[in-house]
């Protein structure tokens, strides 16, 4: 035997059998040809513009990575061609060597 | 294939089809401007895409296809609007009162609509065809282009979810009304 929860549950589900249809605005037709007159709008699904900010905040990303890798790279050339060029391999800079 | 030689074929092509599109409409999006709209796109859709017709199914799937996809796009549009920011409706009722709905079983649709809106969408999409419209299985296959066994699987899936959801929604009144009795 069902509780009252479950008879409530069934009515409600029931009541979906219940509705009766509905008359559409009666200016339906002057509204749809309206828009007809319009121009189609170049409508984009949104999913594609999300895939494009993700593209190029990927492309952002690898750009600003191979930057930094290239500028901390290339300091660190620059500086060993400056010590070798000057012979500067100690530390010690204010010694007298003479 | 679909051919409108004339304005006044399309008319009457409207007219024939406008109220069956625009109830299964309301029933999906629970907001009936909003329906209006998707309804008025349907059909905008049908005239500038009638080779999208192909003729393996009757009009009436055809056009049921259209509004349902038309009605779960803008679903889904409205979700993700409200992640970003204020909903789109922000004076929108939390409670949807179909206006086809006899005033005895006003309350008890309130909270069927409420609890049709947390299914997945597929699941309303079989529900609403299956229990609101009365298609049978093929035609709902048809409309869904899913497998028969696929139907009887969501529309299954759907009871029991509606079960469990109406069953938290069960109004407090009747409960002490119970507890009153014992």
């Amino acid at each position: 035997m069902k509780n009252n929860k479950e008879k409530w549950i069934d009515e409600v589900l029931q009541s979906a059998k219940t509705i009766n249809a509905v008359e559409s605005n009666a200016f339906l037709t002057t509204r749809i040809e309206a828009k007809l007159q319009q121009k189609p709008n170049a409508n984009i699904p949104v999913r594609w513009v999300y895939a494009t900010v993700v593209v190029m905040m990927i492309i952002l990303f690898i750009n600003i990575s191979i930057w930094r890798n290239t500028n901390v790279t290339s300091n660190s050339n620059a500086m060993q061609q400056l010590v070798q060029e000057y012979g500067w391999t100690s530390n010690d800079l204010y010694s007298n060597s003479n | 294939m679909l051919n409108f030689q004339d304005e006044s074929t399309f008319r009457a092509f409207i007219k024939e089809h406008q109220n069956m599109v625009f109830n299964v409409v309301l029933k999906m999006v629970q907001h009936v401007n909003d329906a209006e709209e998707i309804t008025q796109d349907v059909f905008v859709d049908v005239y500038r895409k009638p080779e999208m017709f192909r003729g393996n199914a009757s009009i009436t799937t055809w056009l049921y296809r259209i509004a349902m996809n038309k009605s779960i796009d803008h679903l889904r549009r409205k979700k993700k609007w409200s992640l970003f920011g204020p909903a789109k409706n922000e004076t929108e009722p939390l409670e949807f009162f179909h206006p086809g709905v006899q005033t005895e079983n006003r309350e008890k649709a309130v909270f069927l609509f409420k609890a049709m809106k947390k299914l997945p969408a597929k699941q309303y999409e079989a529900w609403v065809l299956s229990e609101m419209e009365n298609l049978s299985y093929k035609e709902i296959s048809e409309v869904m282009n899913v497998s028969l066994s696929s139907v009887e699987s969501l529309i299954f899936r759907a009871r029991q979810n509606l079960r469990k959801i109406l069953s938290g929604m069960y109004p407090e009144n009747e409960k002490r009304k119970i507890e009153n009795e014992k």
